[in-house]
């Protein structure tokens, strides 16, 4: 095939200019504070693999054992919280997890988490609502959630 | 027409955005609302798109919402409406772009079975079920070898029933879905598109041919995605009483295939299609079936600058025949331009998530070729130039 040299500098001009930009961040590391998985005290899960944590904060998996379906309560994208659950225990990036959940609820396949306000907020709820999972810092959990624990 | 479309445009992305999240759950179950919006500013050097855009067009917007209501863990209800403008491809009309129930007939931990039944999303390669949500889009555009906006509607959803299940597993999750469906005929360019002429009659979706079919295979939360859809789209002409056409029809059998890395930072996206067309057109008696093969591919790499800023290249191809990939043959037959049968796109983008309802994107592409130009925005493709460049800004919002 017949590949033009000026048609070569064009697409090596582009590249260059769109690798230089891409190459000139580089990723600033984060401290990872404790953060643990809590559900409501109805669930009869005690403990879950990594890849039903990821499964089920996915909007993939969305019952229990039991066959009752899963209530996932996060906080917003750009909570500090949330930023730490999804990199500590999920291992990915929250516009990463947006970009599942978008492709689920845009197509009418599938619901979102709930957002919630805050880490009380959190508690409260998962407290009080049936088949709920969510997290919290360790140090806040109380006696009406329990934790879930990662095998 | 312009400054309104862009005014109402800006108007409801305020709106969507200060409304806050909707959600109720009672006894009847978990319902959801979603928004979105977004207004677009697109310019190009030479030939036309979306509008007026040689004299820089405000005439792409698409504003939507959509509701999921969860009655129980197996019984949903979901629908969409949009109003789209896109230059003289659309016409900003609100209309449903899908309304379905959805039953999980099987449901266990790990699998979830059901039939979904009304009119739905078509499971058709990467972008196209949430293909008007600018927060969900790779770029402004989507990549228009695969992607062709001239036939959107007909692209987006049908109407009919379809059979999905999906798989959890230790080793990544799958995705099964099969369509029977009556394929939407309205988009205002696909009567020139498919016979190069506006004609008396009308276009109907052929359901007896019509099925689509999609398997998609996702690891560690998207680390790796890849994915293969096939089957038939079929469309029929119904002639006017008075016609010069008798009869036609076309079927289009695509096959594609993408695959995906997401590594946090970085993410490579590819697609490629391969799209078989059969055209029979019966004319004073004379009938002609035209077969082509062609192949659409792009190559994506994107890269996560912080938290909220994000860059992307694309190379993005269009043969419209294989066996005549510079249109040479089709300009020697026609004498149309070569250049209408191929387009070979290069684009480069910013994405800035302001927060996380509100989104600001800039892009430009570098084109060769004018195959996924419409005829309806640009009718003398003699006039069309082989070399041209399109900017794009947009403001988008969602909740």
């Amino acid at each position: 095939m017949k590949w033009p040299l000026q048609k070569t500098s064009r697409i090596a001009q582009h590249l260059s200019i769109v690798l230089s930009i891409m190459l000139f961040y580089s990723s600033a590391s984060q401290a990872q504070d404790d953060i643990v998985v809590i559900a409501h005290h109805n669930v009869k899960a005690q403990d879950l693999s990594t890849s039903k944590v990821k499964s089920i904060f996915g909007m993939r998996t969305r019952t229990w054992s039991d066959g009752l379906a899963i209530k996932v309560f996060v906080l917003a994208d750009s909570n500090p919280m949330h930023i730490g659950f999804s990199k500590g225990i999920l291992n990915t990036y929250p516009y990463n997890l947006r970009r599942i959940w978008d492709r689920r609820v845009y197509s009418g396949t599938g619901l979102a988490p709930e957002t919630v306000n805050n880490e009380k907020e959190m508690l409260a709820l998962i407290a009080t609502t049936p088949n709920a999972i969510g997290y919290v810092y360790a140090s806040n959990v109380d006696i009406n959630v329990k934790i879930l624990r990662i095998r | 027409m312009s400054i309104q479309s862009a005014k109402i445009g800006i108007t409801v992305a305020s709106l969507c955005a200060s409304m806050a999240w909707a959600e109720t759950d009672n006894e009847f179950g978990n319902v959801q609302f979603h928004g979105f919006a977004s207004q677009n500013i697109i310019s190009t050097s030479d030939n036309n798109f979306f509008g007026d855009s040689q004299d820089t067009s405000t005439e792409y917007y698409e504003l939507g919402l959509n509701a999921i209501w969860q009655l129980n863990s197996r019984l949903k209800f979901a629908a969409q409406v949009l109003s789209r403008d896109a230059g003289a491809t659309d016409d900003g009309k609100f209309r449903l772009d899908y309304a379905f129930v959805d039953y999980s007939f099987w449901q266990t931990e790990d699998t979830t079975a059901g039939v979904r039944l009304g009119r739905m999303v078509n499971p058709y390669g990467m972008y196209n079920d949430t293909r008007d949500i600018a927060h969900t889009r790779p770029s402004i555009l989507l990549p228009q070898s695969v992607y062709f906006d001239v036939n959107r509607n007909l692209a987006l959803s049908a109407d009919g029933g379809s059979l999905y299940l999906e798989q959890h597993s230790e080793f990544g999750e799958l995705e099964f879905q099969l369509s029977k469906l009556k394929p939407r005929t309205r988009d205002p360019d696909l009567e020139p598109a498919l016979f190069f002429s506006d004609l008396p009659g009308k276009l109907e979706g052929d359901l007896d041919k019509t099925w689509l079919a999609r398997a998609i295979y996702s690891y560690d939360l998207d680390r790796f995605r890849l994915g293969i859809t096939t089957g038939s789209i079929a469309v029929k002409y119904d002639p006017a009483e008075i016609d010069v056409v008798q009869s036609a029809g076309l079927v289009f059998k695509p096959l594609l295939a993408f695959a995906q890395y997401n590594s946090g930072l970085w993410s490579l996206t590819g697609e490629i299609a391969s799209r078989r067309i059969k055209q029979q057109v019966l004319v004073s008696a004379q009938a002609t079936e035209i077969k082509i093969r062609g192949t659409s591919y792009f190559v994506q790499l994107t890269r996560r600058l912080t938290d909220s800023v994000e860059v992307f290249a694309r190379y993005d191809d269009l043969i419209w025949n294989n066996k005549d990939k510079k249109g040479t043959d089709f300009s020697r037959a026609t004498g149309l331009p070569a250049h209408s049968r191929y387009a070979k796109d290069w684009t480069v983008g910013i994405r800035w998530d302001v927060n996380d309802s509100w989104m600001v994107r800039l892009e430009a592409h570098d084109i060769k070729g004018t195959g996924w130009l419409s005829r309806l925005e640009n009718p003398n493709p003699s006039l069309d130039k082989e070399d041209w460049r399109l900017y794009a800004f947009s403001v988008s919002a969602r909740f």
